[in-house]
């Protein structure tokens, strides 16, 4: 037990190093003080101004997705992990860990300077717990993309649910009207994903429903990544058997 | 006594007309404290081989055991240290911090890990720059990072592709000794490498590959009861060459004329007396023990016509 709680912090620690030192997640990181910055002037210049909680779930988002894409990037980081020998939820587990540890702080800084000034205490903490629930989802989802997929992608994925996301259901069926053929897949998908606008409803309408869909895919995005990275290992058990 | 047991192992990527055999069934055994060396031309199927003995890549067939766990297997892979060619290592970290985050994976405590992480240090001679970022080292600091990884992760077999490859003559003659003593503590070495006078000096065993076949399983200290007799030519014209070529069987052609095995009681005054009834002009001969470049142009003059 020792041994696997040492290994799964030494993931999180990697996980950690790896999202800082790459300049991506530290522009994303940047841009997202700049944007808190902005908002808290306007907030601060217009004190009618009501929670922004889309915001605070686009920060969300975008770090999620950027931090999320290096974490089993081909190349060094996804060798690391075919290198250890361990339980297999141990990598992805690891890695959502470090990965939320730094992001997490600024996801505070945006819930704090963006909701506190005009959101009760309990709203607060609502926008907060979703957040932080959207950013663990978002993280696990580019992760278990990220080895198939290629961390680019696997962010830019990220980054559509996140910004593209927002758009609730509705506005799609009405957007596809023309084209009856995509409408319904496109809708059905929009339902199934873990999107902004699903986040954003948890924070308006706090529900099981939300929470569950969003804490699914939280466990999908951790499987898949187990998936991805031990399917290196899942040789086909040899025909025959040495004798020693 | 750990040992490593491959049987009718083999490998090949693609399918149909685009498919091609990397490794063909191929079966050997090696027992703790073995340094086993893999030669052969590029293509051989040295690194499947050693891919597959690390788990690295599933078996197409065959078996492959490591103390008695299959290749691939988490118990398998809690045994054997790799060392890629290249090493794909995570650029963001310094070396010491790979190290230890390798050494977290195979202690039990963090003493344990420091301890491991500072042997490791000093095996491969990285005290110098492990507190450099990786992406700043040059080939060489690379491979004795991947080298010193490979010891922290292999408890019990270390597989090293062209480890010594970019490393200084100081370095890779330390990085010898500490191989040799690695493999003194009871662990088994799969070494490939295209440096053959490397191999002499580190491995106790040579396997031969040929185009993804295992073609000789030689000892090394077998070699030092076989001699071979050195001819320098004075006019190495092909039509001589070819001549003593034909009346020695397993004669090669070197830079200089030719080599000729001297094994079934055949001595070098026997094959100097020959030359001269063949009118063959020799300028210079040697007897020298046979070494593995022998075996290999052995291997290139017999299975050479068949080579892509």
């Amino acid at each position: 037990m020792t041994a696997t709680v040492l290994a799964t912090k030494a993931e999180a620690v990697l996980a950690s190093q790896l999202v800082l030192r790459h300049r991506t997640p530290r522009l994303a990181g940047f841009l997202v003080l700049v944007v808190t910055a902005l908002r808290l002037l306007r907030s601060k210049a217009d004190a009618t101004l009501p929670p922004d909680s889309r915001t605070v779930l686009l920060i969300a988002g975008t770090l999620a997705a950027v931090a999320g894409s290096r974490l089993v990037a081909p190349g060094g980081a996804l060798t690391c992990a075919y290198r250890v020998a361990g339980p297999w939820w141990m990598v992805p587990v690891g890695r959502t860990i470090g990965s939320l540890l730094v992001t997490l702080p600024l996801v505070c800084v945006g819930v704090l300077v963006l909701g506190a000034p005009v959101s009760s205490l309990s709203g607060l903490c609502s926008l907060a717990i979703v957040a932080l629930v959207y950013t663990a989802v978002t993280t696990s989802c580019v992760l278990g993309c990220a080895p198939i997929l290629g961390s680019s992608a696997a962010a830019t994925l990220g980054l559509a649910g996140t910004w593209l996301g927002g758009i609730p259901p509705s506005a799609v069926h009405v957007a596809l009207a023309k084209w009856p053929v995509v409408q319904g897949p496109a809708v059905l998908l929009w339902n199934l994903l873990p999107l902004n606008w699903r986040a954003a409803r948890l924070v308006a309408q706090p529900g099981y429903s939300d929470s569950l869909v969003l804490l699914t895919w939280l466990l999908l995005g951790v499987g898949g990544a187990a998936w991805a990275i031990g399917s290196v290992h899942r040789a086909q058990r040899p025909p025959v058997e040495i004798l020693p | 006594m750990i040992t490593l047991v491959v049987h009718r192992a083999a490998r090949s990527f693609g399918a149909g007309r685009r498919g091609r055999v990397a490794l063909h069934p191929c079966s050997f055994r090696v027992s703790g404290g073995e340094i086993v060396g893999l030669v052969g031309p590029n293509g051989a199927g040295k690194t499947t081989l050693l891919r597959l003995i690390a788990g690295d890549l599933p078996l197409g067939s065959g078996a492959a055991m490591v103390a008695g766990h299959h290749v691939g297997t988490r118990a398998a892979r809690r045994l054997v240290g790799y060392a890629a060619d290249p090493p794909v290592l995570p650029s963001e970290l310094t070396g010491v911090e790979w190290l230890e985050y390798l050494a977290s994976h195979r202690s039990d405590h963090p003493e344990g890990r420091t301890t491991l992480v500072q042997w490791a240090v000093e095996l491969a001679a990285l005290e110098a720059f492990g507190g450099r970022r990786i992406a700043d080292y040059s080939r060489g600091m690379v491979q004795r990072l991947a080298l010193a990884g490979a010891a922290v992760t292999g408890s019990a077999v270390l597989v090293l592709d062209e480890v010594l490859t970019g490393a200084d003559p100081l370095v890779a003659s330390r990085l010898r000794l500490h191989i040799s003593k690695l493999a003194a503590s009871g662990r088994i070495v799969m070494i490939a490498s295209h440096d053959l006078a490397t191999l002499e000096k580190l491995a106790t065993r040579v396997l031969l590959l040929w185009q993804g076949r295992l073609v000789a399983d030689v000892r090394l200290a077998q070699l030092l009861t076989e001699r071979v007799a050195e001819l320098s030519l004075n006019s190495s014209t092909s039509v001589s060459t070819e001549r003593l070529i034909e009346r020695f069987p397993g004669s090669v052609q070197t830079a200089e004329g030719v080599a000729v095995p001297l094994t079934g009681g055949l001595t070098v005054e026997k094959v100097l007396a020959t030359c001269r009834t063949c009118r063959v002009a020799v300028s210079a001969s040697r007897v020298r023990y046979r070494a593995l470049e022998d075996i290999l142009h052995e291997a290139a003059s017999r299975l050479g016509g068949n080579r892509e």
